[in-house]
């Protein structure tokens, strides 16, 4: 696509992508484009981006959690320990080239499982029996996916290390599910537990065998409350059929007397629309 | 404490030479901010707290993606942040959220992200004010249809399923509503 001949038509797309809004045909003919390195379309997509940055400075600034920092900073030492140190140049002379996405990016699903662990464990899920099915499951999980990860032998061999040390710490924090629900007409087969912290607020839902949702639909749960159902949060589930969702209810959540998924648009909605999946 | 774009590049060096209290005086800067933009787009405090830590954490482990003649650090945390809600909302499968990662960062490549004339230069509190008048000084077409885009995570398509709208219609109106923000916080 030369830039000359399509400008207007650039600028436009150029617009909507810095807010991600583009999708199929239009946005690959984009990203075709960009890849051709044209110099207009590159800045103008730069300054659109800072435009779209200064849209998130509208919203008032929330403090984290206590311990957050804390968090932050041991999860750092365990499973991100630094390489040697480099030094940044500023401005840089000279562009370094990406690190290509696969060699990090392969490692996402491992993040999030360790994630999900120390978050289970930090909310004082108490006890260790109930998740060690959830467990075995992620162990089998990262096997399947280590047969992916071809190029980072001694990055994998430090995840599986701390994956592992995790995984003991968890057994000793793990806790009885509050419920369990089971897959429905449209989703047999698919079953989720839902665990919640002595607290009440923090709730941690674990899925599996229900298929991932079709394009441009998201699973919903709901808790249901005085036999109106509250909405509880939005998730997916990848390809082998897994899903998590690390959510909260409000405080003032009255006793909940049953737990429901649904499909339902991309976005999650208010009330429940869709196909009841799994139920309790 | 307020964010001094220099100061913030001078502890993106330090955490470049793997100094782990530096990542730590980035949080106390900009968790706050960060956070509440993924509140405002997840909604539940749980699950923004969640991808709070997996931002920064990103931000240490990928942090040779960070170029300091591209974004200020503030600048660079807000747009992580953003697209991990994105995908997160349109629960984008890990190969999807791997080329879109990929596909962001080799544009921003060179081309420095422009923040609008004199606002990084303003105190947090003046922007957030600034902007949200100039957001909320839009007409409601324009306002909604933006604010579903962006703090929704919707495409223009749903944005316009969402509205009732036809979607050449909504896109006018976000592009519209862009560009009178663009003017506004120019001014």
């Amino acid at each position: 696509m030369d830039h000359d001949e399509h400008r207007g038509e650039h600028e436009e797309l150029v617009a909507l992508h810095a807010l991600e809004l583009l999708e199929g045909e239009e946005l690959e003919r984009l990203e075709e484009h960009l890849a051709t390195g044209c110099p207009q379309c590159r800045r103008e997509l730069a300054r659109r981006r800072g435009e779209v940055a200064a849209l998130a400075e509208a919203v008032a600034e929330e403090e984290p959690a206590e311990g957050a920092r804390e968090a932050l900073l041991q999860r750092i030492d365990h499973e991100a320990p630094r390489q040697p140190p480099r030094t940044l140049s500023f401005p840089a002379a000279e562009p370094e080239e990406p690190v290509p996405a696969a060699s990090r990016g392969q490692l996402w699903w491992l993040g999030l499982a360790a994630t999900l662990l120390i978050a289970a464990l930090a909310w004082g899920l108490a006890s260790q029996r109930a998740l060690h099915g959830e467990i075995d499951r992620l162990e089998a999980r990262n096997r399947s996916l280590q047969a992916d990860l071809d190029r980072s032998a001694a990055e994998l061999a430090a995840v599986r290390t701390r994956l592992t040390s995790t995984q003991a710490i968890l057994r000793t924090a793990a806790g009885d599910p509050v419920a369990v629900l089971a897959g429905l007409d449209a989703a047999a087969g698919a079953r989720a537990r839902v665990y919640r912290d002595r607290r009440g607020g923090k709730v941690l839902l674990v899925v599996d065998g229900l298929p991932s949702a079709p394009e441009g639909r998201v699973y919903e749960l709901w808790g249901l409350v005085d036999g109106k159902p509250r909405q509880a949060g939005i998730f997916d589930t990848g390809r082998d059929g897994d899903g998590y969702l690390i959510t909260e209810l409000p405080a003032e959540t009255g006793e909940v007397e049953g737990w429901t998924i649904t499909e339902e648009p991309a976005g999650g909605v208010p009330q429940p629309t869709g196909t009841r999946m799994l139920e309790s | 404490m307020e964010p001094n774009p220099n100061e913030d590049r001078d502890l993106m060096r330090r955490i470049a030479d793997g100094d782990r209290e530096a990542m730590g005086e980035l949080f106390d800067r900009h968790a706050s901010g960060v956070l509440g933009l993924l509140l405002r787009m997840l909604r539940t405090r749980a699950e923004a707290e969640e991808q709070l830590q997996d931002v920064f954490f990103q931000a240490w482990r990928d942090d040779e993606r960070y170029r300091p003649e591209v974004a200020a650090p503030r600048t660079w945390l807000l747009m992580l942040a953003h697209s991990r809600a994105v995908d997160r909302l349109r629960s984008a499968n890990p190969r999807r959220r791997r080329e879109r990662d990929a596909a962001r960062q080799a544009y921003l490549d060179g081309h420095p992200v422009e923040t609008p004339r004199g606002f990084d230069r303003l105190q947090r509190e003046e922007r957030r004010r600034r902007v949200a008048a100039a957001l909320g000084g839009l007409p409601d077409e324009q306002r909604s249809a933006l604010e579903l885009a962006f703090f929704d995570g919707l495409t223009h398509h749903q944005v316009a399923e969402r509205l009732d709208a036809p979607p050449g219609r909504v896109r006018s109106r976000i592009l519209l509503g862009m560009r009178k923000l663009r003017d506004r916080l120019a001014d």
